[in-house]
């Protein structure tokens, strides 16, 4: 049975919005011109393929249901628990759960525990249930059980990559490829290949040992620190993505009104965001996170499953990040229709009487879109710290709920340990590092094509 | 004489590989001693590349690839960069066009004449400030003492180019390169810098490269010039043998495309049409019907101070302003920058409000009427403005920019109609219909004017106010677009209220002129007679400040 969360539908709707504006962009010259110059550069080309691993991920994760309970009669019951297509696609690394701590790699547990044997009580290291229990001697067997399943993963990587070029090329030369317009440079084929085989060459490796080993070790409850690394990808983007799309009306809106009318207009907004922009925004969103606590627990029965109510929580987060941070954006946009407003078009278009919401929408914002466009990307990668940040103190995401921040916030006292517990810090840092290096050269990439101050 | 500089088959292209593009191509010419070599042509000629080529001051993109240039027999391309840092703003100094971007706003005038002086001429910094003070005082700043403790936004433009040569000149330089050093200033500000030049150049020796766009300007300047077009020298000359009889064809088109009082009524010459240069129909003579009565007009700015934004004074923008414009006729303000003509013609037509005063349009006041009341006069009171790079929104086809007013003023009610309509007005401007769906990145500023001309013409209008239209414009595009609207104004009965500085267009095209000042109108009445016989002091002054052919 199908369930859409509150965040899941506003997934669907940022979806939405974004094939619309693909659409947009094909029949808009000049946007189609900008993005392909995105395209172009090596930097752009390889995050906007690797990002869109990541973004499928979330996608993924975000179609969600209630599975259907094995039950002897005819009777269909649905079981409470939420999961998602993603769950049922890497399924062993949900429901391999050890009984703690295991390294990454390992066949026994990370600590020592107490035997009762014939000889005696003894201290030894208990095998794990499942990771490396295929093996009679892990010992001896485990380094060339591991560099086969490696071997095997990449090559079924390259197969795969290989076909995929393959269908492209055969794709290509059945339609005849269209001669590259004047002036046009070349997309870096090349690199985006490269980038392409790499990713499956690891999703094959990952495939081919996530059944066998935990690749990033398990958790105190014994859960695959790969699996809650890859589902805090959906938390991650969701805060990037869903905290712009709350921002950005209101950063519009006020940002270009406030520029194009000045005035009293201009003076209200401007003293609505000084005084926004005054109060610390860690306080707004403790006081926000806390009062929604407040308010779910007088209204528990509502929220049916744990799931729901993290949900609620990631939204909330969203929008009140969204509500801090559209201050920024706003400043600028009003800094920029400031000095549209000057320009001889929008007084040629008020010699003609036209009214100003209408110079605001023809006029303005299309010219102030660059700007909105490099911001997003560019916030995107500082939202996805902010969010690490703000579970580490405790008014982030729910603590039921997989984030990079609720499992650095964990690693406090899993450092601490002796021997330490270092690969839930290292997966997360890993994962969230990648995901806001790529946020970072696509913006850089954007910037150069949109911004023209930059010459090119 | 000897010769100072020598450039040899010079020849700078930008880029390579296929979007190689050549700024300059196989030129060649020398300047001598104390001479004064002008270099002429319109924008994109090459002229500025060749300047910045001999300082070795080229963009990145750009790169020199034959030729020499020898400054006393050294071949400058040959130096290593340490010496030539030596020679630049040592042997060689420079001026730019724009005063405001050449001076570091954060240095005050002291420190930034002193900043060659004791790199150069190894003086020490007390010494370096006498020698400042000496300049400034050779360069007529007034109150020199003073000023080398000010800042440049505390100085006029006028007074900024002043420091700036001032500056080129505090390593006495062998050379001066003056690029288009008085464009950006009015013509009275403008007679007194070349006289300065000129008069430094007599006293200190120096020779001079000239780059301008303007005719008068160089004849009053150079010993010898050279015609640039298309990174080539077409013509070179000594500065009497061209003036008297310039021989390339080229050369002869750019003075045929001058206006002048001479040629009113004659087509000016514009390439390309068949009509250049022949009289026109005897233009639908001014009716004396009255279009448009402005009475006692004045704009004022509030100064706001302090917290409460208190208002503190004001500026009188528009002071006290009267004139009548009548159907059908073509009536000029003059006046140098700030003098409040630009002002006055946005007023006119509600862009900016009035302060007090009248503007009877056809009996309806509109000076002091609602959004709502002047709705219905929009579509008969139209403007052009100046800058035909901001006057298009860049995200807009140009069918769009020109259908908007027709939109909104409900002239053509279905879309087939407007189509049709913009068509035909693109081609009563001399563009294409095809051209409706293209972006104006992808038109020249002329063109661009062009476009600019046609969404004002959309609307049908009766009155057009013309804001500088030509002056950011080469003269033979100026030529096109100033016979375009004499056509137009011919054909449709158009009145035209001509802003502009140039007093030459004015004398070409205008029916009757007012000459403005701080605000005022000093003068107005019939074109030829103020040109011919001006009454009021400050008319003469501007008069006389214009260089002549």
């Amino acid at each position: 049975m199908w369930v859409v969360l509150l965040t899941d539908f506003f997934l669907y709707l940022l979806l939405a919005g974004v094939a619309l504006y693909v659409g947009f962009v094909l029949r808009t010259p000049h946007l189609r011109h900008a993005w392909r110059s995105v395209m172009t550069r090596r930097g752009g080309a390889v995050s906007v393929v690797a990002l869109g691993f990541f973004a499928a991920i979330a996608i993924l994760d975000s179609v969600h249901f209630h599975p259907r309970l094995e039950q002897p009669g005819a009777q269909v019951e649905y079981s409470n628990e939420i999961l998602s297509v993603f769950d049922v696609l890497v399924e062993p690394l949900r429901t391999q759960v050890e009984r703690t701590y295991s390294a990454p790699f390992a066949y026994h547990a990370h600590s020592k525990e107490t035997r009762e044997t014939p000889q005696g009580r003894i201290r030894v290291y208990p095998r794990l249930e499942y990771a490396g229990a295929h093996l009679a001697d892990p010992e001896q067997e485990r380094g060339w059980d591991i560099t086969v399943r490696v071997l095997r993963g990449a090559l079924l990587g390259a197969g795969v990559w290989a076909l995929l070029l393959l269908g492209v090329r055969l794709t290509r030369r059945l339609r005849g490829a269209r001669p590259r317009a004047e002036g046009e440079a070349a997309i870096p084929w090349r690199s985006v290949a490269v980038t392409v085989l790499l990713i499956l060459m690891l999703i094959g490796i990952v495939t081919q040992l996530a059944g066998a080993y935990h690749v990033f070790g398990t958790d105190k409850v014994g859960e695959d620190v790969l699996y809650q690394t890859l589902k805090s990808i959906r938390t991650g983007v969701l805060i990037g993505t869903l905290t712009t799309l709350i921002m950005l009306p209101f950063a519009i809106a006020l940002g270009i009104t406030a520029g194009y009318y000045r005035g009293w207009v201009d003076d209200i907004i401007q003293y609505i965001y000084i005084t926004l922009n005054s109060i610390p925004g860690v306080l707004l969103i403790a006081a926000a996170i806390l009062s929604l606590h407040v308010y779910l627990n007088a209204h528990a029965d509502e929220y049916a499953s744990l799931a729901e109510r993290a949900d609620l929580r990631l939204l909330f987060l969203c929008m009140i990040l969204g509500l801090t941070s559209w201050t920024g954006l706003c400043r600028l946009l009003r800094g920029e229709s400031l000095k549209l407003r000057e320009h001889e078009y929008i007084q040629a278009a008020v010699a003609f009487g036209v009214s100003g919401p209408r110079i605001l929408m023809r006029h303005i914002l299309p010219n102030v879109m660059h700007i909105v466009l490099i911001t997003v990307v560019l916030d995107f990668s500082g939202l996805v710290l902010a969010e690490a940040v703000l579970s580490y103190v405790d008014i982030g995401v729910d603590p039921s709920m997989n984030s990079w921040g609720n499992m650095i916030n964990s690693a406090r006292l899993e450092m601490s340990r002796e021997p330490p517990v270092w690969w839930s810090l290292t997966a997360s840092f890993v994962f969230m590092f990648a995901l806001v290096l790529f946020a970072n050269l696509l913006s850089d990439a954007v910037r150069d094509a949109f911004d023209p101050r930059v010459k090119r | 004489m000897s010769t100072l500089l020598e450039v040899n088959h010079l020849q700078v292209a930008f880029g390579t590989g296929p979007d190689r593009e050549v700024a300059v191509e196989d030129i060649s010419f020398s300047i001598p001693k104390q001479g004064t070599f002008a270099l002429l042509g319109e924008s994109g000629s090459g002229k500025s590349v060749t300047a910045l080529s001999v300082m070795r001051l080229l963009p990145e993109a750009a790169r020199i690839e034959t030729g020499e240039i020898r400054l006393n027999g050294r071949d400058l391309l040959e130096l290593p960069e340490v010496q030539m840092r030596g020679i630049r703003g040592g042997t060689i100094g420079m001026i730019f066009q724009e005063p405001m971007m050449s001076l570091n706003p954060v240095m005050t005038v002291g420190q930034q004449i002193c900043e060659p002086l004791r790199r150069h001429r190894g003086l020490s910094r007390k010494a370096s400030l006498a020698r400042a003070l000496e300049l400034l005082d050779a360069v007529r700043v007034p109150e020199p003492r003073r000023r080398l403790h000010e800042y440049p936004h505390q100085l006029s433009g006028g007074m900024k180019q002043r420091v700036m040569i001032a500056g080129a000149l505090a390593a006495e330089p062998e050379l001066l390169i003056a690029d288009e050093p008085t464009t950006a200033l009015d013509v009275t500000i403008q007679a007194q810098v070349l006289e300065l030049l000129r008069e430094l150049q007599r006293d200190l020796g120096m020779a001079m490269l000239f780059i301008t766009h303007d005719l008068a300007v160089a004849k009053s300047m150079a010993d010898a010039v050279a015609i640039m077009q298309h990174g080539k020298i077409v013509e070179a000359e000594s500065a009497e043998e061209f003036f008297e009889n310039p021989r390339h064809e080229y050369s002869r088109n750019l003075f045929a495309a001058l206006p002048n009082i001479s040629k009113r009524g004659l087509r000016l010459h514009g390439n390309g049409s068949d009509s250049d240069g022949q009289a026109v129909e005897p233009a639908s003579r001014p009716s004396s019907e009255p279009l448009l009565e402005v009475e006692d007009l004045r704009i004022h700015f509030p100064i706001r101070r302090g917290v409460f934004r208190r208002v503190v004074g004001h500026v009188r923008a528009v002071d006290g302003l009267s004139f009548t414009l009548r159907e059908g006729e073509t009536f000029a303000l003059v006046g140098e920058s700030g003098c409040g003509k630009t002002t006055t013609g946005k007023s006119l037509i509600r862009l900016l409000p009035v302060t007090q005063g009248s503007v009877h349009y056809r009996g309806h006041d509109l000076s002091h009427c609602s959004a709502h009341e002047i709705a219905p006069f929009r579509s008969e009171l139209q403007i052009v403005f100046q800058d035909p790079f901001s006057s298009l929104n860049p995200r807009m086809v140009i069918g769009d920019i020109i259908a908007e007013g027709m939109q909104v003023l409900g002239v053509a009610q279905d879309a087939a109609e407007r189509c049709e309509r913009i068509e035909e007005l693109l081609l009563q401007v001399g563009l294409r219909p095809e051209h409706q769906t293209r972006y104006p990145h992808e038109f020249s500023g002329g063109q661009r004017q062009r476009i600019a001309i046609a969404r004002a013409l959309a609307v049908n209008p009766r009155l057009i106010v013309c804001d500088e239209p030509t002056s950011a414009l080469d003269v033979t595009i100026q030529a096109q677009i100033l016979n375009l609207l004499q056509d137009l104004q011919d054909r449709h009965g158009l009145t035209y209220l001509f802003i502009t500085h140039n007093i030459a267009v004015v004398s070409w095209m205008a029916h009757r002129m007012a000459v403005m000042h701080e605000g005022r109108i000093v003068e107005q009445g019939d074109t030829v007679e103020i040109l011919k016989n001006p009454q009021h002091e400050y008319t003469r002054t501007l008069l006389s400040a214009v260089p002549r052919l």
